[in-house]
Formats: C-alpha cells, structure tokens, sequence
C-alpha cells in the first residue's frame, strides 16, 4: 500500500529531495569503506532530476497557456503579466511546501527528543 | 544424489525425472525454506499460486497452505497439488491469524509468506534470498504488480505500483528503511519471526505492524526490486472499499502503536510523518480546499490542481514500464491513477477520522478480492 495521496503532497519533495541525496549519500558509505551501488543511486538520482524537469515543464507550459488566454479567452492580465503570476504562483507553491516539509521534519526531531526525554 | 551449500544454503538436488531411463534428471535446488499461504475461499486462485512456487528456480523445503475453514473446496485443490494442508478448528477472523496458525509448524531457517491470489515471477524466491547474505536481515519482499489490468481500479493501482516500487520503494531501501516489507509476498528469517511474536492481529495491516516491529528490535528489511510477483488486485468498487478500508484504518493503527517506537529509527520516522501528513492535510486540501477555492474565486482552472503532477508521476511510471515493455499500457492506464488517488484520499480520511477523532478502531478483516 501507499500511505498519503502518491505523488502529490510533500510525500513527493520529500523523496525528490532524498532522491538527489543518493550521491552525497554514496560517498559517505564509500568513506567508510563500504560497496556502493553507484549505478542504482544515480538511476534514481537521474530519476528525480527527469521528475524536476517534468515539474518545470509543467509549470512553464501552465503560464504560457495562461498567458495566451485559457480556453480561449482573451488573458484578462496580458501576456506579461500572466506569466509573472504563474512564476510568482510557482515560487509560492515551492516555498510553502518546502517550509511545509521543514515544519514536518522538525517537529519530528523535536518529539523524537521529548519521548527520549521522558523514558 | 547431490547436495552442496551455497552461501544462501541452497541445496542442490537432483531431482528424479518422471521417466528416468529415458529423461535426463533434472537438477532442483532447494531453500530451507517454508511457505505458508493463508486462504479462505481462495480456490479459483490458489492452484496458480501454488504452480507458480512450483515452478521457482529455487524450490522451498516445504508447502504450506491454511485453509481457514473456506467453505469452498480450497482444501481439497491444495491437497491435490502436494500442498500440506492445515486446517484451524475455526475461522482465524484473519490473514495474521491464519498465518500464525502455521508458524509453529516451521522448521526451517526461512519463511515465506505469498497470499493465496499471489503469483511469483520463477526467480523470484531465489533473489529474495540474495538479501539474507547478511545477517541483519530480518525479512525481504520484491515489487508488486496486479496481474490483470483491466479494470479502473486495476489500471489505478498498476501506475500506483509502478510508481511507488519504481521511486519511492527504490529510495527507502538505499537509507535502509522500506516502509513496508509487502504482506502478499516476503520472506523472513524464522528465528526473527518468533523473536517478535510473527505476525499480529492487533491492526488490519498486519505486514506494516510487523516490519516496524522488526525495525524497533534492530533488525533489517530489504527491498529487492528485481523479485516480482503479481497479485490480483480488486478489479470493481465493491471489492476496492473493503481493501481501501484495510489498509487506511491499519495505517492509522499503526502509526497510533508504533509512534514512540518508530521516532527512534532515522528515515522512518521521516517517511512516517510524512505518509501522516500527506494522508490527512494533503486528502483534505485536494478534496475540500481545491474545490472550495475553485468555487469561491470562480475560477475553474484552479482544478487544473487535480492534474498539475501528471509530469511528475509519468516520469518513474514509463522508466518502470519502458523497462519492462509495457509503455502503452501505463499510458492508457494514467487517468485511472488520478481518480484512484481521490478514493485513496476520501478513504485515509474517513479513517482518520473514525480511529483518531471518533475513537472508532475498525476492525473487521474483510477479503479484498
């Protein structure tokens, strides 16, 4: 099973992020002297990136249908403008999710810290 | 007769051929290894089960099949295909209980646990095995994918699937922590199995409740994608609710029993709070904010929400199918995922609900196929 709604939600940051980690990650286990599966970490390395790609291609092909007018209306903001809303929308979404996940993962340690405290 | 052992003490055996003075024996190496399959009613699907052991390139010590007082004639198609059949004097209420029901019957080193509407790619045992090289190594399952698409729901779950065991299984297994080692196919070291009490009936998601068990008392869990099997997935509503409603409820159980326990495992208890918050502020942001907002701006395009990840969820989705050949059928199959996600959320919200706000713990067992 897949707990949460796959895909959406900061479920798919979160493994974006650990994902582009899988390098990093194989160095330190090869500083450790241990077999690193080099070829698996970047594939889902690779993976993430192609999913970033897809992320902005989506983004950028939302402002510029936007832009034209949607459905075929006339963009009420214009061209110019429409594209700034959808970059500006785009940034807003990538920092509230990103804090969002901040927030999660915090609160994480900290409750990890206070049932330590208390055993 | 011949027999040698491998690091993963496999043991080669030759075995006698149905006509030995005109047929070359053939060699059969054998796992000590036990499979125990919990069935009720499983009978129309049990003999592929089973034939799909028998056909494993590594061939378990032993057979096992519960028949938990089915009222079909599973019974009779396990003894008919070699299967050692046990028989509880009642129904067990589930598939942990059937399960137990046979563990104190295992003799060998590993058990294997396959549902009875579960088949298995033919090396699939053998790559399982590979895991316990190492003797952290407490269980290990493959990826799951439904053996018929079809259906809305089937087509849902395949992306769902390939998905999840393309991307996000791959990377809990390079930090050590597969979420879940799968209920319908793994294997593990018997000797852990008993340590922590086998497989419990205290939530309806036996097989997570197990693997953060074993995580807690220090043991490994492996994710070996390579090691496939197939399981029939609900192919109508009907049958989706039941298994819908299992795995929300076990899911909400379960972080309520482990939440001490699992806060203590690094990656885990990341990814748990993370499933959590996705199951319940995510659900409720694509099922009521979404709309709501949509609705209160007067902006249809909003909903484009809905559908704005479509590039992100085809990426892992065609590596997986372009590997194995099947790019035109997880596109087809995309927009079934989409609406297969919003059920998936209505239910992980209901659930919450009922276990965490009502105090209402479900706890019926229902088949989900």
């Amino acid at each position: 099973m897949t707990a949460g709604i796959p895909g959406a939600g900061i479920g798919g940051l979160f493994y974006l992020v650990n994902a582009l980690l899988l390098p990093l990650r194989g160095l330190r286990r090869r500083a450790r002297g241990e077999a690193v599966p080099w070829r698996e970490l970047f594939r889902q390395a690779a993976l993430a990136a192609g999913i970033l790609a897809g992320i902005w291609l989506a983004g950028w092909g939302l402002g510029l249908w936007l832009g034209s007018g949607a459905g075929g209306a006339p963009s009420p903001l214009g061209a110019a403008a429409a594209a700034r809303t959808a970059r500006l929308l785009g940034a807003a979404t990538l920092v509230v999710s990103c804090g969002t996940l901040a927030a999660v993962l915090l609160s994480v340690q900290l409750a990890r810290l206070m049932v330590r405290r208390s055993r | 007769m011949t027999a040698s052992l491998t690091p993963h003490r496999v043991q080669r055996v030759a075995r006698p051929a149905a006509h030995p003075r005109h047929a070359p024996q053939r060699r059969v190496r054998f796992a000590p290894v036990t499979v125990i399959i919990p069935a009720y009613n499983e009978s129309l699907s049990l003999r592929d089960t089973i034939a799909s052991v028998r056909a494993q390139s590594v061939q378990p010590a032993e057979l096992i099949v519960v028949d938990d007082c089915s009222t079909d004639d599973t019974g009779a198609v396990a003894e008919s295909l070699g299967a050692t059949v046990l028989r509880p004097p009642a129904n067990t209420g589930s598939k942990a209980g059937a399960q137990m029901f046979a563990l104190p019957m295992v003799r060998t080193e590993f058990t294997i646990a396959i549902d009875a509407d579960t088949t298995l790619a033919p090396d699939a045992l053998e790559r399982l095995l590979a895991a316990f090289a190492d003797p952290a190594v407490a269980a290990a399952c493959g990826t799951v994918l439904p053996r018929r698409v079809a259906s809305l729901w089937e087509r849902g779950r395949y992306v769902e699937y390939l998905f999840a065991f393309e991307y996000y299984k791959r990377v809990q297994d390079h930090y050590g922590v597969p979420l879940i080692s799968s209920g319908c196919f793994s294997l593990y070291r018997t000797a852990a199995l008993h340590a922590v009490g086998g497989w419990s009936q205290r939530t309806l998601a036996e097989d997570m409740d197990l693997t953060w068990t074993l995580y807690q008392r220090g043991y490994g869990v492996r994710f070996l994608p390579e090691a496939v099997c197939y399981p029939i997935e609900p192919h109508d509503f009907h049958f989706l609710r039941k298994q819908l409603r299992r795995w929300s409820h076990g899911f909400v159980q379960n972080v309520r029993l482990h939440w001490r326990g699992v806060l203590q495992v690094p990656f885990l208890r990341s990814a748990v709070a993370v499933s959590l918050w996705d199951a319940l502020i995510a659900s409720l942001v694509y099922l009521v904010v979404l709309p709501a907002l949509a609705l209160w701006l007067r902006n249809p395009w909003l909903l484009l929400g809905y559908v704005i990840d479509v590039p992100a969820v085809l990426v892992p989705v065609l590596a997986g199918a372009l590997r194995r050949g099947e790019a035109g059928r997880a596109l087809l199959s995309v927009p079934a995922f989409f609406v297969l996600r919003t059920v998936n959320a209505v239910f992980f919200l209901r659930a919450a609900w009922a276990e965490l706000v009502r105090g209402q713990s479900f706890r019926t067992y229902e088949k989900g196929h």
